[in-house]
């Protein structure tokens, strides 16, 4: 297996977008081409993430469409659906076609478009990702992280006010971040105060949903250097699979499909949770944040809350969790996601991020669909070059 | 008093909460209904305020996660095991529940489990 670089990044603003879904495609993959000296001749494959596109605008088989769109046509190019974490999954499987010397540079993509849809209808649209066992008995998404949140106080007895601190840094950290969908700070007591959507999970403990794009552009290590000055290496990754339910779970707590991740990352990589600067994790509810840095290493169990509130996970903290804002303030275009983060990660990386980490060495992106079904972990450090 | 009705493969001893028409373990297409009782207790409980499209007009109501009080010899991934059947219900009237509380198993309608609180 080769190893594999990060040579180009492109974005869009996440937030309420008026353009089609297919133009956030297309927008934040051109921007990841002009950030490299890679040309569209160099390019042998598309993958792209997208979730609820069918669902909620109309528009599927968005990858081969944009393809063409992009002037690539006759390139082989899949869109990948995993729920929240299909962008995820889309730079494993061209980090895989690199890595294996299918492919020597691919594009990796992640595309969504949410906000033109009521409440109750992308509550319905994000629902079609959970089991139906639940599903029946009418439990959403964030009433599923109700359920861990509920847990989670009686677990460990984390008090309302800790749990609000994840919402209140990660906005914090997005109003830093010009990508970010919110731009006004956020105190605990507009979290405590604001109305229960899934109890005691409340509206400020829930992502918005969101549009948006990002985009990375795959190469072989060895071929960084004639693409960019400023590669970002990707030493460690995984893609692995957990329970579908609540009632699948013995403790909702945690994620096993993302401590399987973690476990296989960390090793791939060569690095322990310790050796993290930045982290970007699947923040989707205020009580994910904290049952995924227990889940990835980052704290012992049932401290993560703890701990938030005495600031360690804050950008000058122990290590930074979620320094682009997360889902929580940048936003959750569910297909973009985890591309999302990969970008926010290495722009860290190469020092030029709007809420830079101090000389940030390795980072971590955790991208987690559905109940904790499925996750993907990428460890990535700065580049060899 | 209205017994959970709990599904054991008739090949394998797997346990099922919620309906399978094909045991998850073996692959068997039979099962015996067992008899556990009527009792559980909360694990976790959320009251969801926005539904989605086919449950708007309910809300709030209460969903749980419940462990039914009874244990049977069964099988959980492939291991022998007497935990507790675990499963994902909703309570009856919009009761505040907590975990720990003590509940009982009312019907299963429409795909429902109903619990009420005891």
């Amino acid at each position: 297996m080769r190893d594999v670089s990060i040579i180009g990044l492109g974005s869009t603003q996440f937030g309420e977008l008026s353009a089609p879904i297919a133009d956030l495609g297309i927008e934040a993959i051109h921007r990841s081409l002009e950030s490299t000296d890679a040309s569209r001749d160099d390019i042998d494959a598309l993958y792209l993430g997208n979730f609820v596109s069918g669902i909620l605008t109309g528009q599927s088989n968005l990858a081969p469409l944009i393809t063409d769109d992009l002037g690539l046509t006759g390139i082989p190019a899949m869109t990948t659906e995993s729920a929240c974490a299909s962008s995820g999954i889309a730079f494993r499987q061209g980090y895989q076609a690199v890595a294996s010397g299918l492919h020597d540079a691919v594009i990796v993509a992640g595309v969504e478009k949410m906000t033109a849809a009521d409440t109750p209808t992308f509550t319905r649209a994000l629902g079609a990702a959970g089991d139906q066992t639940e599903r029946s008995a009418g439990l959403t998404f964030p009433g599923f992280y109700g359920l861990v949140m509920d847990r989670y106080m009686h677990e460990h007895g984390a008090s309302r006010e800790e749990i609000a601190a994840v919402a209140v840094k990660n906005r914090a950290n997005g109003i830093k971040n010009p990508r970010s969908m919110f731009d006004e700070e956020l105190t605990a007591s507009a979290v405590a105060d604001s109305r229960l959507v899934a109890d005691p999970l409340r509206l400020y403990d829930c992502c918005p949903p969101s549009d948006g794009a990002a985009a990375v552009i795959l190469t072989a290590s060895d071929l960084a250097t004639e693409f960019t000055d400023t590669p970002i290496d990707v030493i460690g990754g995984a893609h692995t699979t957990g329970r579908k339910a609540a009632w699948r779970y013995p403790d909702v707590t945690g994620f096993e499909a993302t401590r399987k991740a973690a476990r296989q990352a960390y090793e791939q990589a060569g690095i322990s949770p310790a050796d993290l600067d930045v982290v970007e994790l699947h923040d989707c509810f205020t009580p994910a944040e904290l049952c995924d840095a227990e889940d990835l290493g980052l704290f012992e169990k049932g401290d993560a809350a703890r701990g938030t509130a005495a600031g360690e996970t804050e950008v000058d903290g122990r290590v930074a969790i979620n320094p682009s804002g997360g889902l929580l303030s940048k936003g959750h275009p569910v297909g973009a996601t985890g591309v999302g983060q990969i970008f926010e990660a290495a722009r860290q990386l190469r020092g030029e991020h709007e809420n830079q980490v101090e000389e940030a060495e390795y980072a971590l992106t955790h991208n987690l669909g559905g109940s904790g079904v499925v996750c993907t972990v990428t460890v990535l450090s700065e580049g060899s070059a | 008093m209205t017994s959970f009705p709990l599904q054991q493969c008739d090949s394998c001893a797997g346990v099922f909460g919620h309906p399978v028409s094909r045991c998850r373990l073996c692959g068997s297409e039979t099962f015996e209904i067992l008899s556990v009782g009527n009792r559980g207790e909360v694990y976790a409980s959320t009251t969801v305020r926005v539904p989605d499209t086919d449950f708007v007009g309910e809300e709030p109501f209460v969903v749980a996660v419940i462990d039914l009080t009874a244990t049977v010899d069964q099988h959980v991934d492939r291991q022998p095991s007497a935990e507790p059947v675990r499963v994902t219900a909703r309570i009856r009237g919009s009761a505040d529940v907590r975990a720990g509380d003590p509940v009982a198993f009312v019907e299963r309608a429409e795909d429902i489990f109903w619990f009420e609180p005891v």
